[in-house]
């Protein structure tokens, strides 16, 4: 199908005008690193493109009680934001100093990664494990939904026709002794989409876990938070057989399934292996990184 | 729609259709050619252009999206007979085969150095990893980027 017209608001209400008036046969184009692609191979089809660059949603400020991330916000600045170059914070820079190449992140939004959908969209991981929330805006109303809430199934999400994201918020956390790794596995060191990610965050007071969060990707439909395995470490000290339950709790909560780039046995083996790796030796500073 | 941008300095009006891409602006309306078309799904870095300073991936980037930005493409660095420093490493390190690669290649290296005039050999790796050569495996072309920046690091201690 032809592109009809792109339109290049430069205002958020002008946006949300079009949105309510256009709905789905409108597709809303931040980076474009997704939705160029998928026009282009006919995976989705736009008679219009909305261009929201003129929009005022760049930046990443602190605020009160959050971190708020615009939803014109790249990787590249999530990656040298200096608010974010902090913990529990790292291993979103981290995850997102590994999406695609330079001339990915220097398109591509933050806000866009999420509102992708897909399982192995990098940045997912770290933000479920940060207790993020989305800023969802539309003629009819704003509304806030935590990102748990956000993903339905494989490229399905929250949003409805009229709505777009506005912003990414953090929640500030306490000082305390932080560690926080994310890791992402493809077939090649550079530039590939994981078949299996993981964010993991600990909080330590002296031997103790005094907050635990995981999430992983591509190991379910959408990206999931371990939430039983968080419950059982929390207020312990870890000892080798707490670790060997919490990896058991973890195959719980987790439904890999084959594809054409991995096994789900594989899958498995990867977040076993990598989940106990970060239990047993938690990295002193942010850890993170791709391996194949 | 008529779209303002300035390409290599100059400002430039071009009417573009609502899903063109940068790649193909600067191909068939503005005959600038060092910019190659290779995969078209923004996995190789031929394409590469500058905007405001950053490499991106001109085939994945709107055309009206770049609207009154600043694009760069290799001309703005160097030409047949005025080639930049770097590039006269690249030539006598033999760095490029084909040359497909090398102007897309060659404007990675230039952003990270204009922000980071003295990279880690990591660093230059990373930098130029949106960036596939087919013939070259790479080795000469990082030695090439690392002898540049370490004749810059001496001409700077010597001043
Ligand atoms: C070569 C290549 C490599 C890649 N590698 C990775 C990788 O390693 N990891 C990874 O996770 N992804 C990867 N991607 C996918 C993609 O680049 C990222 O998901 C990117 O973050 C998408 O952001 P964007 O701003 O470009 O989104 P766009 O392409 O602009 O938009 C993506 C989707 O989200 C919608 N959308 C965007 N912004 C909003 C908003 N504010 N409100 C509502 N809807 C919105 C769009 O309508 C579209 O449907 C890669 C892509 C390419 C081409
Ligand atoms: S042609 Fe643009 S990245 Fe390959
Ligand atoms: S020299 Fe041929 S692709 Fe790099």
């Amino acid at each position: 199908m032809r592109v009809k017209e792109c339109f290049c608001p430069s205002s958020q209400e002008q946006a949300l005008a079009l949105l309510a008036e256009l709905g789905d046969a409108l597709q809303i184009c931040a980076g474009g690193t997704d939705l160029l692609v998928m026009l282009r191979k006919g995976k989705t089809e736009a008679p219009f493109l909305m261009d929201i660059s003129g929009l005022d949603l760049s930046g990443i400020r602190e605020e009160e009680d959050h971190i708020s991330i615009g939803a014109l916000a790249t990787l590249t600045d999530v990656q040298e934001s200096p608010l974010l170059n902090k913990e529990p914070y790292r291993f979103l820079q981290r995850a997102a100093g590994w999406v695609g190449s330079p001339q990915i992140r220097n398109a591509a939004t933050l806000a866009g990664n999420l509102c992708t959908g897909i399982p192995s969209a990098d940045t997912s991981t770290p933000l479920l494990a940060l207790d993020a929330r989305v800023r969802l805006a539309s003629v009819r109303r704003t509304r806030e939904i935590p990102l748990t809430g956000f993903f339905l199934a494989p490229r399905k999400t929250a949003l409805e026709a009229d709505e777009m994201v506005t912003e990414v918020l953090l929640p500030r956390f306490p000082s305390g002794d932080y560690r926080t790794e994310f890791r992402k596995v493809g077939t090649r060191k550079e530039l590939f989409i994981s078949i299996f990610h993981i964010a993991s965050l600990l909080e330590m007071e002296g031997p103790l876990v005094k907050r635990a969060r995981f999430a992983m990707g591509v190991m379910a439909p959408v990206p999931v938070r371990l939430f039983r395995t968080e419950e059982l470490l929390t207020g312990k000290s870890l000892t080798p057989a707490l670790i060997d339950e919490a990896l058991e709790t973890m195959k719980t909560e987790v439904h890999p399934r084959t594809s054409r780039h991995a096994s789900k046995e594989y899958r498995m083996m990867l977040a076993e292996n990598l989940l106990h790796r970060f239990l047993t030796e938690p990295p002193e500073g942010a850890e993170g990184g791709n391996l194949c | 729609m008529l779209i303002h941008f300035h390409v290599n300095g100059k400002a430039c009006a071009v009417d573009a259709a609502p899903d063109e891409k940068l790649l193909d602006t600067l191909r068939e309306k503005l005959q600038i050619t060092s910019v190659k078309r290779g995969c078209e799904n923004g996995d190789c870095g031929a394409c590469t252009v500058l905007l405001d300073g950053r490499p991106v991936a001109s085939c994945i980037f709107l055309t009206v999206k770049a609207r009154n930005h600043s694009i760069q493409t290799i001309e703005a660095f160097g030409e047949p007979g005025h080639l930049h420093p770097l590039q006269e490493k690249f030539r006598a390190h033999g760095a490029f085969q084909c040359g497909f690669c090398a102007p897309g290649v060659t404007l990675s290296a230039i952003s990270l150095l204009n922000q980071n005039p003295t990279p880690t050999e990591e660093e230059v790796r990373r930098a130029i990893s949106g960036n596939l050569c087919r013939c070259s495996g790479y080795v000469q072309i990082v030695e090439a980027i690392m002898d540049y920046v370490e004749e810059r690091r001496a001409a700077r201690e010597e001043l």
